[in-house]
């Protein structure tokens, strides 16, 4: 690092040891960063890299009871933060180091106003009193963006939506206007239009005040948007760090190269997405290599017995690799994903058609529970779905997607509408009963950690299925079946005798896939079903999800929020917006010129790892999704979109054909 | 029916019955790994092994007292006693093997109260002794053989508080194997399928709740008459909603989880998904509230029966005991044994279970054994 600089934070051999059982594993090994005034650094890892338990060290906020801080300096303000007692850390706390966290929902306490909870921290640290404080909150929320503070000030958490939180949350840190910001993962909660929403706001807080950030996240498009300096962390190590640029457009080391490669995104379709194997596990104390070797494609026998120290490129980019040292940056092989020509199986015709399905909540109040309104949370969805064909749903959260999914599959009763099959003896669509949807249908669970029964093996869980429909005449042939699917979801027989509580993330949603396949879907609903995952599982899952198309010719119906995925996997792009679709059609026509403003700025909401996306026009929504209690009259989107007219706040645009299967809902465009 | 219940025959089928239910559900669980690893995590702390094995052992006490025992009837010279028209051997009232046992100890009977191991009586008497009346302590007539004393009548206060473990176990168990099958049935059941279901036992919990436990187990016993089986039965009626309310919530929760929803749509028919999905995730909820329940019991039955509304006088439980001993403690000098011992003993009983219960669910709790 350049010495001229304002340095605020000078972390240097950070060591974090996690007790497990009676020995104690590394959780942080050696980790060096700065910041300097004004700079927002990004920590990137995946999950159990040791990013959260940096940030969270250097305030003091580890439990002691698992993890012990070996050893290390922290210098902020001339003072080491490691060395600081309780009595100084709170000092610090809130004051010149704050924090925001990643969930808006359980970070205020629900039963004291904003207001109040936003002043504890001027009354603590800046000695005011009543008034004065009242006043500072009363600038500090208008600074944050939310509208009528004077009314705000004495609301409570609940009667505010996710983003408006998150903004309290930053109120709260910002209000003593500190030196370092930690910010884990804050964001990630949220949804895109409110994300982006959050980091502008971020952005700019950080400008004026000059604060430095720590911004922890696995989300490598923010830190290409965001950040001034990345470090990459595995297994508690950094091995790579350097200027935002740097990283992105010379990535050195096989982790960040692996990566970068395994961001889904338009780029990739047709191929596989480069994935990483394993998990990052925690090393062990005793481990004399490097901590990525067990998982580098390019490892070389070197790795495995020295550690690699910290060789410099150019600037500020330094690199923790054998191969990166040897050939001035890592230009090593690990080209090896193949890349498979897609063999598309869609034909045309399609096997399962949805005719404006409604899926009304009734809202009942009083004694005798009267019906007194609807949550309309599907308001006429209709759409074709052809064979080996994959469907991507879109929309934020609320909008009814996921609803979609589950009311097909008769999990929530629909209010009216009908879904029809493909008959194979007639060859016409028709409708189908529940028992019969259940078997040709199947779906894909969003979490891996509540999806699996944890009371059940695998071998049960599996053969559960099997049994219902009586597929597999015997114990045997079952039994058989069941290998042959857990084989062909990656996974070895022996997962078969296992508990869910013995997995990874990744193998879970393995096994969960497994389960739906059992019964031979001919569609299957993925309910979000990656994004729970670290990126590189990720890419995983995504990766197997489409071997099993081209193999099997099965459709998917893919619910998510996720563009990136949508643009590597689907066929179709449906966008939905507070239960209706505002736009369907091909995903290279939708996501490459989007029609309706919604999806529009949706798509530009979304950050992205390629470098070329940072010129285009940004669109940023105001606001977030009115309740479906009571949707906006005329077209839905109207409070929110820039272009709305009279026309626009009465009457429902119709559904507009664009041509080539493209149509939209909106008055603008037709 | 409560001559059937009090019946020699059926008592001892049904203890039978119950020792071979009781290791076959080990035996079942000791199958699945689950449990297995409960028992590993149980087995690590010292302090509920301590207290299992204290339990066992009342547990014995309990078993011994529940198995029947006759002797047969001898006459003055030792012969065996038939009847004079069948010529089969004839039989006395019988007791438990307990009875048999403490036969030593229990027919030791002394005149009136004496502290433990005392040699002499508790009470001063008159005493003519070469024409003087003198006030003293007249001996016992075992001397140093009653180790927690005697009582008004003069029976041996120890076997009394052993014979009471029976009485306090069968409450305990009878009433949490009544209330929870009960509130296990009806809380899945109302928290799965909710709508009418739902609104009707809740309403039914909510009425049964708000009558006061006390006056209805008062009533109850009034109606049906006071003993042992009539007041397990009450005390099960009145305790069932707790836990239906507890299994109620959780199946709610549950029935929102994404491998209930799975099973669902896989088309598992709804009494299966209950039964395998359900259930066992709230089975480590049961079998906590039941070790706690057990304990309560036991010291529920004590305050009933301090109130006059417990088992009857004619039954020996701690309650009973402590309800004697309300005269007791007026006198001066206070006669503290009873009272103790019958503390003691429920203590003894009531404490490991707590501690035990407190291990199990630690043992059971996912969060705690992910780690």
């Amino acid at each position: 690092m350049s010495e001229d600089k304002d340095i605020v934070l000078d972390v240097r051999d950070l060591r974090i040891g996690y007790r497990q059982g009676s020995k104690i594993v590394c959780a942080v090994d050696g980790a060096s960063f700065s910041l300097c005034r004004g700079e927002l650094l990004a920590l990137v890892g995946e999950s159990g890299s040791g990013k959260s338990v940096s940030a969270l060290s250097l305030l003091g906020l580890l439990p002691k009871e698992t993890f012990v801080v070996e050893g290390g300096v922290a210098m902020f303000g001339g003072r080491d933060l490691l060395a600081m007692d309780n009595e100084e850390l709170r000092k610090v706390r809130g004051n010149r180091i704050s924090m925001i966290f990643q969930e808006p929902m359980t970070a205020l306490n629900p039963v004291l106003t904003i207001g109040w909870q936003i002043g504890e921290v001027l009354r603590t640290h800046r000695g005011l009193n009543g008034e004065e404080a009242k006043k500072q909150v009363l600038t500090l929320l208008e600074r944050v963006g939310i509208p009528s503070p004077e009314q705000r000030y004495s609301d409570y958490p609940h009667q505010l939506s996710g983003g408006m939180r998150q903004r309290v949350m930053i109120a709260i840190a910002l209000a003593c206007r500190p030196e370092l910001l930690i910010a884990d993962e804050p964001t990630t909660a949220l949804d895109v239009t409110v994300q982006a929403q959050i980091m502008d706001l971020l952005s700019e807080l950080r400008r004026e005040y000059k604060t430095s950030v720590l911004f922890i996240t696995h989300n490598l498009g923010l830190v290409r948007q965001e950040a001034d300096h990345v470090a990459v962390m595995v297994s508690g190590r950094i091995v790579e760090r350097g200027t935002c640029d740097q990283l992105f457009s010379r990535p050195s080391h096989p982790y960040t190269r692996l990566l970068l490669r395994s961001v889904p995104g338009s780029g990739h379709r047709g191929s596989d997405l480069a994935s990483i194997p394993g998990t990052g596990s925690l090393v062990s104390a005793d481990c004399v290599g490097c901590c990525f070797a067990s998982r580098c494609p390019d490892v070389i026998d070197r790795c495995k017995v020295e550690r690699p120290g910290m060789s410099l490129i150019e600037g500020e980019h330094q690199v923790s690799c054998h191969l990166a040292e040897k050939n001035g940056h890592g230009e090593t092989v690990s080209s090896q994903e193949a890349s498979v020509s897609r063999e598309r199986s869609s034909s045309g015709s399609s096997i399962l058609s949805v005719r404006d399905i409604r899926v009304w909540f009734p809202v009942k109040t009083g004694l005798l529970k009267r019906t007194v309104g609807h949550v309309k949370a599907v308001d006429g969805v209709g759409f074709e779905l052809s064979r080996g064909e994959t469907l991507a749903l879109v929309g934020e959260s609320g909008c009814g997607k996921t609803t979609v999914g589950k009311s097909l599959l008769g999990l929530v009763p629909r209010t009216s509408g009908e879904f029809l099959m493909r008959n194979k003896e007639t060859d016409g669509l028709e409708p189908i009963g529940i028992d019969r949807i259940r078997r040709r249908v199947q779906m894909i669970f969003q979490d891996p950690f509540s999806s699996l029964n944890p009371r059940m093996m695998v071998e049960e869980t599996l053969s559960e299925g099997l049994e219902v429909h009586k597929i597999g005449g015997n114990a045997r042939e079952r039994k058989s079946l069941m290998v042959s699917l857990i084989e062909r979801v990656g996974l070895s027989p022996e997962a078969l005798q296992r508990y869910p509580h013995q997995f990874s993330g990744g193998q879970r949603q393995r096994i969960g896939l497994a389960r739906a396949l059992a019964v031979k879907p001919e569609i299957l609903v993925c309910d979000e079903c990656t994004s729970a995952l670290d990126v590189s599982v990720q890419a995983q899952i995504l990766n197997l999800l489409r071997e099993l198309q081209a193999s099997l010719g099965i459709s998917y119906i893919f619910i998510t929020h996720d563009l990136s995925v949508v643009s590597y996997l689907a066929d179709r792009v449906a966008v939905m917006y507070l239960g209706r679709l505002v736009e369907t059609g091909r995903t290279c026509d939708v996501l490459g010129d989007p029609k309706h403003p919604y999806a529009k700025a949706l798509l530009s909401a979304v950050p992205s790892v390629d470098a070329d996306s940072d010129g285009r026009k940004v669109l940023r929504l105001s606001g977030e999704v009115p309740s479906a209690l009571k949707p906006p009259t005329g077209c839905h989107f109207h409070p929110r979109c820039p272009l709305a007219t009279e026309q626009c706040r009465n009457e429902y645009p119709p559904s507009a054909d664009c041509g080539g299967g493209h149509s939209v809902c909106c008055w603008q465009c037709n | 029916m409560v001559e059937i219940w009090n019946s020699w025959w059926f008592q001892n089928t049904l203890v039978g019955l119950l020792v071979v239910s009781g290791i076959a559900v080990v035996l079942r669980l000791r199958r699945r790994e689950y449990w297995r690893l409960a028992y590993r995590e149980v087995c690590r702390r010292r302090g509920a092994v301590i207290c299992f094995f204290v339990l066992c052992l009342y547990t014995l006490v309990a078993l011994i007292d529940s198995v029947g025992w006759r002797d047969a009837l001898r006459d003055e010279n030792g012969e065996l006693m038939r009847d004079p028209r069948t010529g089969k051997v004839v039989y006395d009232r019988g007791g438990s093997a307990l009875d048999h046992l403490l036969k030593g100890i229990s027919s030791k009977k002394e005149k009136t109260y004496s502290s433990p191991m005392s040699r002499e009586s508790f009470m001063l008497e008159s005493v003519n002794r070469d024409g003087k009346v003198l006030r003293e302590r007249p001996p016992l007539k075992h001397p140093g053989a009653h180790l927690l004393g005697t009582d008004r009548i003069g029976q041996d206060v120890f076997c009394q508080a052993l014979k009471s473990i029976r009485t306090g176990m069968v409450i305990g168990i009878l009433t949490t194997l009544l209330a929870v099958p009960f509130a296990l049935l009806l809380g899945v059941a109302s928290g799965y399928y909710g709508g009418l279901v739902d609104d009707i036992l809740q309403y039914i919990c909510s009425v049964l709740s708000s009558i006061p436990t006390v006056l209805f187990i008062a009533s109850f016993m009034l109606i049906f008459g006071r003993g042992l089986p009539q007041l397990c039965l009450a005390m099960g009626i009145a305790s069932w909603t707790g836990l239906y309310r507890l299994l109620r919530g959780e199946t709610l929760r549950l029935r929102e989880e994404e491998f209930v929803q799975a099973a669902v749509a896989m088309g598992v028919p709804s009494w299966r998904v209950l039964l395998r999905h359900i259930v066992p995730n709230v089975m480590h909820l049961v079998l906590i509230t039941a070790v706690l329940r057990f304990s309560s019991e036991v010291l529920a039955e004590a305050a009933l029966t301090y109130l006059g509304i417990g088992v009857g006088s004619d039954t020996i439980s701690w309650g009973t005991m402590i309800n004697d001993a309300r005269t007791e403690l007026t006198r001066d000098p206070i006669i503290w044994w009873k009272l103790c011992t019958a503390f003691a003993f429920m203590l003894g009983l009531v404490l490991p279970a707590n501690i035990f219960g407190d291990a199990v669910r630690d043992a059971l709790d996912p969060r705690l054994r992910t780690q």
